[in-house]
């Protein structure tokens, strides 16, 4: 530690608590004591199970949670576990989606680089969840608690095994695993946005894991961003893999477009979804051209901001039914023609200065 | 252990750790009332497990642990005060620090653990000002002592940066 910090690091040392402020709160804390002596303080323990189903009993403990997962196999069979996949919260298979399918699936993966883009998949099923229910109008405040949680648990293990990988010296991976939640979250991030500010009646519920979701990819993007600064033998940046996930993305939902318009389907959500295809592609070929002039990095920036646009159109396609039957969802649409793209959402929300989440209580950072 | 005992144990423990956790909340919050209230619930609920027999082998990451859930939950239900608006308007300083130049000073060394973000400034204060070790640390985050490490170096590395910027 260097003089500086030094210094700096006494300077936090010196906040404290004053005595007479430090003493009210100990009398107080001595009187909450006396008034719930021990033998009756009563802990309310929170069930997470409250919500989902009759088979939650079963889930409560890893013990059960095997014997639930035998059960199901033995009665009902795959097709059970299929059928699942669509569940949500609430639902009464929603815990075989959860406990089941990806339980299954997380055993299973054993790979490191796999674990965390399995858990970034984890996190990113989360999202879709809760946006299926907000569509719905059945998001309620403690559905909305458990999926950011859960949210944040998988996304947070998925960028602690991207450490991980980088202290074994995997830069490459954990590149890849940082710049993938960066991208992902980001494109579910500006959707979340466009859900929670605009239309008639904004998904408001959706606040608190748009909130979540903004930083975990802000977050991403940093120990990204780190990575490239420590990268010295530039590893990360000489290949096209970027550029390579952001041409298979814009190809994806250019044919799902395609095949939509062909059926004479129209709506917001496609022409939503069209804008954002314009926008990937543009900027796909700014980055090839980047990469021509041996720009590594830029055309790496550039084919993200190609990616994360081609993920946000899939990402309103494959909600394309909830959100053309919900009248009050309105998706805005924005031409990105300077070739870059907005900055915080939560600048958005703050400087809009109309949305609350609760009575008197609007969203804060 | 009866009520008295398991009381006695409570008022050590708010004794020595009241004033680490008024100054994390304060560095996260940067509101003097909200740390206190915040100082006096993370003891409630501390009392509330210690009156329901919960085992507690690590005190301090149990408390700290209690910090940051009331601290996220704060975030989540606060009005809309940015830290602009909170800045523009001046922190509020602690009591005991009561000059110009004493709040000048700690205005300026909130101003500075600001610009670093949150986890960083978790991990710095909870490493240097409050001295728990990575493995402590790791214990309240969740992550292994050697990604502690590596990430304390890294909040350091910004910090030092930051500081030479500020000169």
């Amino acid at each position: 530690m260097n003089k500086d910090t030094d210094k700096f690091i006494q300077d936090l040392r010196t906040i404290s608590l004053s005595k007479t402020d430090e003493q009210v709160i100990r009398v107080r804390l001595e009187s909450y004591a006396d008034a719930h002596p021990v033998s009756t303080v009563l802990v309310q323990q929170k069930n997470p199970y409250r919500f989902l189903s009759p088979f939650s009993y079963l889930l409560k403990t890893p013990m059960t949670n095997g014997f639930a997962l035998l059960l199901v196999i033995m009665f009902f069979g795959v097709s059970v576990a299929g059928a699942a996949e669509g569940a949500l919260p609430g639902d009464a298979l929603y815990p075989v989606k959860i406990h089941v399918n990806e339980g299954l699936k997380t055993a299973l993966t054993i790979n490191e680089t796999e674990r965390s883009l399995w858990d970034a998949a984890r996190a990113e099923r989360r999202i879709d969840e809760a946006i299926k229910l907000a569509a719905k109008g059945a998001l309620t405040g403690s559905v909305e608690t458990y999926i950011t949680d859960q949210f944040e648990q998988h996304a947070t293990a998925a960028l602690a095994r991207a450490v991980a990988l980088e202290q074994r010296g995997d830069i490459k991976a954990a590149y890849a695993i940082q710049s993938k939640l960066e991208v992902h979250l980001g494109a579910y991030t500006n959707v979340l946005q466009s859900l929670t500010i605009d239309g008639a009646n904004p998904q408001k519920e959706l606040a608190g894991l748009l909130i979540h979701v903004y930083e975990t990819s802000v977050f991403a993007a940093r120990a990204r961003t780190d990575q490239e600064q420590l990268d010295t033998e530039h590893q990360v940046t000489k290949d096209t893999d970027t550029l390579f996930a952001a041409e298979q993305a814009i190809q994806k939902i250019r044919e799902e477009i395609k095949n939509e318009t062909e059926r004479n389907a129209d709506g917001k959500t496609i022409r939503a979804a069209k804008i954002r295809l314009k926008n990937a592609e543009s900027f796909a070929l700014d980055a090839r051209a980047a990469l021509d002039t041996q720009s590594e990095l830029q055309a790496d920036d550039l084919a993200r901001k190609a990616e994360k646009s081609a993920l946000e159109a899939q990402i309103l396609m494959k909600n394309k039914k909830l959100i053309e039957a919900n009248t009050d969802i309105n998706i805005r649409d924005i031409l990105y023609t300077n070739g870059d793209i907005p900055t915080s959402p939560l600048k958005h929300i703050l400087d809009s200065n109309h949305f609350e989440i609760e009575t008197n209580q609007t969203i804060g950072l | 252990m009866n009520h008295d005992d398991i009381k006695k144990y409570f008022l050590e423990t708010y004794d020595t750790y009241a004033k680490s956790m008024f100054r994390f909340c304060l560095l996260k919050t940067t509101d003097t009332d909200v740390a206190k209230d915040m100082v006096q619930d993370i003891f409630v609920r501390f009392w509330q497990s210690l009156a329901a027999g919960k085992d507690m082998p690590q005190v301090r990451a149990f408390l700290y642990t209690v910090a940051r859930n009331i601290i996220i939950d704060w975030y989540r239900k606060k009005k809309s005060l940015s830290l602009d608006k909170l800045e523009e308007s001046g922190f509020d300083a602690p009591s005991g620090i009561d000059n110009i130049e004493q709040k000048a000073e700690f205005n300026h060394t909130i101003d500075i653990i600001n610009t670093l973000d949150q986890d960083d400034r978790d991990l710095l204060i909870m490493r240097y000002v409050d001295e728990l070790t990575p493995k402590d640390i790791g214990e309240i985050l969740h992550e292994s002592p050697n990604t502690i490490s590596v990430r304390i170096h890294r909040a350091m590395k910004k910090l030092q940066h930051i500081l030479h910027n500020n000169e």
